[in-house]
């Protein structure tokens, strides 16, 4: 109830709120992303245990990102950062195309969890300075992303240690949380 | 790959990180505990270490890649282990990548660059290895044989980055050649540095490096430290000396009074005003040695540095003040020391 009463006043007032989980697995850039649009700078990242948060504004939304470590054996902890997630941010390493199946598989396998039946997926083709790195459509084609149906989805190129791309996607996220209303 | 259950990789991984190469230590800075591992590289990572690997060292198809793995958060298959288990540990990654012990920069703690020079100095640069560019350790002091013996027992498929090393190591007549090969050393050259006596005569001949003292005349008194060559400005410190001196209390009172005289004469008159502060400078000159003399004995007192150059606007008049100073002098130690004048 009370949640709906907010909704209300910010769609009256005009400024929203768009609740953001961003996954992937380790190593793939999640903290520094987070952290290039939090504070537009690079940090030294150490590897997450757990989860960082951050209110990131853009174009009067405010982005609550969650960050939530990607080792292997606390994947299974994403579920409980899912209840009222509008957007999904995966986050691939582009370089790394010995993990891109593991990712595929971590990927497939969270959307079909059912508390995130609704949110919008936008896919973060990282690391994309590297000399080496996959494109965003041969990335496309390996995720198996053509055989979403039911949610909105969208592939960026981006580099986290310069920002490109990264305003980009929360563009897109933007544009999916005006259509829903 | 055969599958192990949880448990049983968990006990192996537990057995190899207690076993005496690794000694539950981490391969970089020597913390108890490490829980992380970089599997490439064969070596037991704390939680900062293993941030700079993944940060420098985390880009597959690079010259030397870390595969960083967490102990207990990441799955690990049993050819992980295998490969971790074959690897030697930390003691082989000490012999292989850093065989002349440069210490762990322990002040990186806040900030990691100094820790992330120290890995990219290691691994990618491979400056701490006898085969880089830098030859300044002493290929003497070693065996060959103990050297040549990780070369021929590792195994060369699992580590690509070993495998592109100039085996000129390996025997003891190749490292006799690139010992002659050698240009020497270049040596200090001979000079005076170290402490030097004052210098407060003023006439400028001060040893190179070093600039003289310059007295300005205002209200702030100069220090030259000859060992620095930089110049202070202490103003508080200076009245405290002077209370301590308790023979200068009464030229410290006369001197405050005629600094408030000039600078009310200065609004009036200006010729008597610019008398005054002639005779305010020949006062203030002999006192502020006194103060300059013990304030060597206290360099903690020294506050903030300064340097008088040609384009300050007072420089004229700084460098005029200086000589009449030295005639003064001159003119003094012919006479012997007065009753102010004690030290020089």
């Amino acid at each position: 109830m009370g949640i709906y009463i907010s909704k209300l006043f910010n769609s009256l007032v005009g400024s929203k709120e768009m609740r953001i989980l961003m996954v992937g697995l380790d190593g793939a850039g999640k903290t520094t992303v987070l952290y290039k649009l939090k504070l537009g700078e690079v940090v030294t990242t150490i590897p997450t245990i757990g989860f960082n948060v951050e209110t990131v504004e853009y174009k009067n939304i405010s982005f609550t990102v969650w960050d939530v470590g990607g080792q292997d054996k606390i994947r299974p902890l994403w579920r409980h950062y899912f209840r009222n997630t509008e957007g999904i941010i995966f986050v691939v390493d582009s370089n790394d195309r010995s993990r891109i199946s593991e990712a595929r598989e971590v990927l497939q396998r969270m959307l079909n969890e059912d508390e995130i039946r609704n949110a919008a997926l936008l896919v973060f083709a990282n690391k994309q300075d590297l000399p080496e790195a996959m494109s965003a459509a041969e990335i496309t084609e390996k995720l198996g992303l053509h055989s979403i149906r039911q949610r909105p989805w969208f592939i960026q190129a981006t580099c986290a240690t310069s920002g490109e791309g990264l305003y980009e996607g929360l563009e897109w996220l933007s544009n999916c949380l005006k259509n829903q209303n | 790959m055969a599958y192990k259950g949880s448990k049983a990789i968990e006990r192996e991984l537990i057995r190899i990180l207690n076993s005496p190469q690794n000694s539950n230590k981490c391969g970089e800075c020597g913390t108890t505990f490490p829980s992380w591992c970089s599997i490439s590289l064969g070596v037991f990572l704390c939680g900062r270490c293993a941030s700079v690997h993944r940060k420098l060292l985390g880009q597959r198809g690079d010259n030397c890649y870390s595969d960083v793995r967490s102990l207990t958060m990441d799955r690990w298959s049993s050819s992980d282990l295998d490969e971790l288990a074959s690897s030697g540990g930390n003691k082989r990654n000490r012999t292989t990548w850093n065989p002349k012990n440069e210490p762990f920069p322990f002040d990186g703690d806040e900030d990691k660059t100094a820790v992330e020079k120290f890995i990219r100095d290691k691994y990618v640069l491979r400056k701490f290895r006898p085969d880089s560019q830098d030859r300044s350790f002493d290929d003497e002091t070693r065996t060959s044989s103990s050297w040549s013996r990780p070369e021929t027992s590792r195994s060369s498929s699992t580590r690509i980055t070993h495998s592109n090393r100039p085996s000129a190591h390996s025997s003891a007549s190749s490292s006799a050649v690139t010992q002659a090969n050698n240009p020497p050393l270049p040596r200090r050259p001979a000079s005076n540095v170290g402490p030097r006596p004052a210098v407060f005569d003023g006439t400028g001949n001060a040893p190179i490096g070093t600039r003289p003292a310059v007295f300005d005349g205002l209200q702030q008194q100069q220090f030259l430290d000859p060992a620095t060559g930089i110049v202070y400005v202490g103003q508080a410190q200076e009245q405290a000396l002077y209370d301590q001196q308790s023979s200068q209390q009464q030229q410290a009172l006369l001197r405050q009074q005629m600094q408030q005289q000039a600078l009310y004469e200065q609004q009036a008159l200006q010729q008597q005003a610019l008398y005054q502060q002639q005779m305010q400078q020949q006062m203030q000159s002999q006192a502020e040695k006194n103060a300059l003399l013990s304030l060597y004995q206290r360099p903690d007192l020294y506050t903030s540095a300064v340097e008088i150059t040609p384009s300050h606007p007072q420089y004229q008049q700084i460098m005029q003040m200086q000589m009449q100073m030295q005639q003064q002098q001159q003119q003094q130690q012919q006479k012997g020391p007065t009753g102010f004048y004690y030290g020089v």
